[in-house]
């Protein structure tokens, strides 16, 4: 593991970005950050339990919306003068400085937001930039932040670099009418299959991927399992002619 | 006798000698081109094929007894565990994860424990730490006793399997000692462990 920044080796419980409890106006917030690219939605309670007596004695918690704090130089560690070669490496291929919509240090990880049209570039210089040589895509994942969430799909990268043995974070979100995001399987081909599980579970769709069809869910598969309005166990099973409904579905005893 | 018409591909050169033929390559491929698509065949191989325990199928194109294509299919053992988790709190994902390999369960509960005591903040005591790494050595052991037996039974050394599977069973029965079940423990929980171990853990460890 890459040594983290002096600052970040004691994480910090209870900030104001913490999921812990807050007073009631934490719940929305109000300074600049909610132009953020990144947001989550305030919640109550757990488990989607909103109309009737709460069993899960989760009732009372409160979670405030989620904005990811922007960093402030210095980042500590290796991250400044990361940046610093990252920046002047856009530079020189006229990738413009606001392709980066964000930078975020946190728990000694740093995540770039990115905009969408820039991310192949990116990667590119990434990967061939003497200074940066991010070799290896770790893994591309998904997040879904929820219904009414704007940008609320996100696609996550993590890049490792085996030169350097730094690991870093590229974050992309488009929003659920308009899910399209470039494909990056010609700069890193492992992310072939995993872009194609992106789309199976997100409905994430990567431009110029070469066969971006279902991998885990059968072909003929509706809807997208891993989106936050997809119901679970939302289809009834057949067994010996008799049907079961899903488990949101079935009588209830109380 | 033969015509110039049933000579097509191949060229002449007429010599004091007479006519002399020069038969090249050429004609050959086109033969076997069209020979070769009526061979084509797609094929189904798996999910049930012995050597990929029913977790993998293959969609073969053949021509003849080549593979010219071949497109591998997933998803077999697909459980869904991220959609569970999102209506289950963190001590309940461990139940998850720990079923996630049968060979390593106790890995994936400390990895996944990790991952929430970093988004928590949470600094693990050093006892329920020291007791991870213990465990996960057992499961280490365990986990390669299987990769050496399931070795041998490929090499049709059927000795070699029993062997490793009976040493196997030993790390078993030490794990279910110290965690109570022999697979998916659920031991390793977020912030800890679910108990401390037994008093007489190093005699009995000693002893195996």
């Amino acid at each position: 593991m890459s040594p983290l920044p002096e600052n970040e080796s004691t994480p910090q419980t209870g900030g104001p970005q913490s999921s812990a409890d807050h007073t009631e106006p934490g719940l929305v917030p109000t300074d600049a950050q909610h132009q953020a690219p990144v947001a989550g939605h305030a919640r109550r309670g757990m488990f989607g339990v909103h109309d009737h007596g709460d069993t899960t004695g989760f009732g009372g918690l409160r979670l405030p919306a989620y904005f990811p704090p922007r960093a402030e130089r210095p980042y500590g560690g290796w991250f400044d003068d990361f940046v610093d070669e990252l920046l002047a490496a856009m530079g020189e291929r006229n990738i413009p400085a606001d392709a980066i919509q964000q930078i975020t240090v946190d728990r000694g990880e740093i995540t770039f937001y990115l905009d969408r049209e820039h991310l192949v570039a990116v990667c590119q210089m990434l990967r061939d930039d003497p200074a940066l040589r991010f070799e290896l895509c770790s893994s591309v994942s998904a997040v879904d932040y929820g219904v009414d969430v704007p940008n609320r799909l996100h696609t996550v990268y993590h890049l490792t670099s085996m030169t350097y043995r730094r690991r870093i974070r590229l974050e992309v979100a488009v929003d659920v009418t308009d899910a399209h995001i470039p494909s990056v399987v010609g700069v890193y081909p492992t992310a072939d299959w995993q872009e194609r599980e992106n789309w199976d579970m997100f409905g994430i769709v990567y431009d110029g991927h070469p066969a971006l069809t279902r991998i885990l869910m059968p072909d003929d598969w509706d809807g997208h399992p891993q989106r936050k309005d997809y119901p679970l166990g939302g289809i009834p099973v057949e067994y010996k002619g008799a049907e079961i409904p899903p488990p949101d579905q079935r009588r209830a005893y109380s | 006798m033969t015509t110039e018409n049933e000579i097509q591909h191949a060229d002449s050169r007429d010599t004091t000698e007479g006519r002399v033929y020069t038969v090249t390559g050429g004609d050959w491929d086109e033969v076997m081109a069209e020979a070769s698509k009526d061979e084509r065949i797609v094929m189904n191989l798996g999910p049930q094929h012995p050597s990929t325990h029913g977790v993998l199928r293959l969609v073969l194109e053949l021509e003849g007894e080549s593979v010219t294509q071949a497109r591998s299919v997933i998803g077999y053992l697909h459980t869904g565990i991220e959609k569970n988790c999102e209506y289950r709190n963190w001590t309940q994902g461990v139940t998850f994860v720990t079923r996630m390999d049968y060979l390593a369960p106790l890995f994936n509960e400390a990895g996944f424990c990790m991952g929430v005591e970093k988004l928590l903040g949470i600094e693990v005591p050093r006892r329920a730490q020291v007791i991870r790494v213990l465990l996960m050595e057992l499961n280490r052991v365990g986990s390669h006793l299987v990769a050496l037996a399931t070795g041998g039974m490929e090499l049709g050394a059927l000795t070699g399997m029993t062997n490793g599977f009976r040493e196997r069973e030993e790390v078993l029965h030490l794990l279910e000692y110290l965690t109570g079940l022999r697979m998916n423990h659920a031991f390793i929980r977020p912030g800890g462990l679910a108990q401390d171990l037994p008093t007489t853990t190093t005699p009995r460890s000693a002893r195996s």
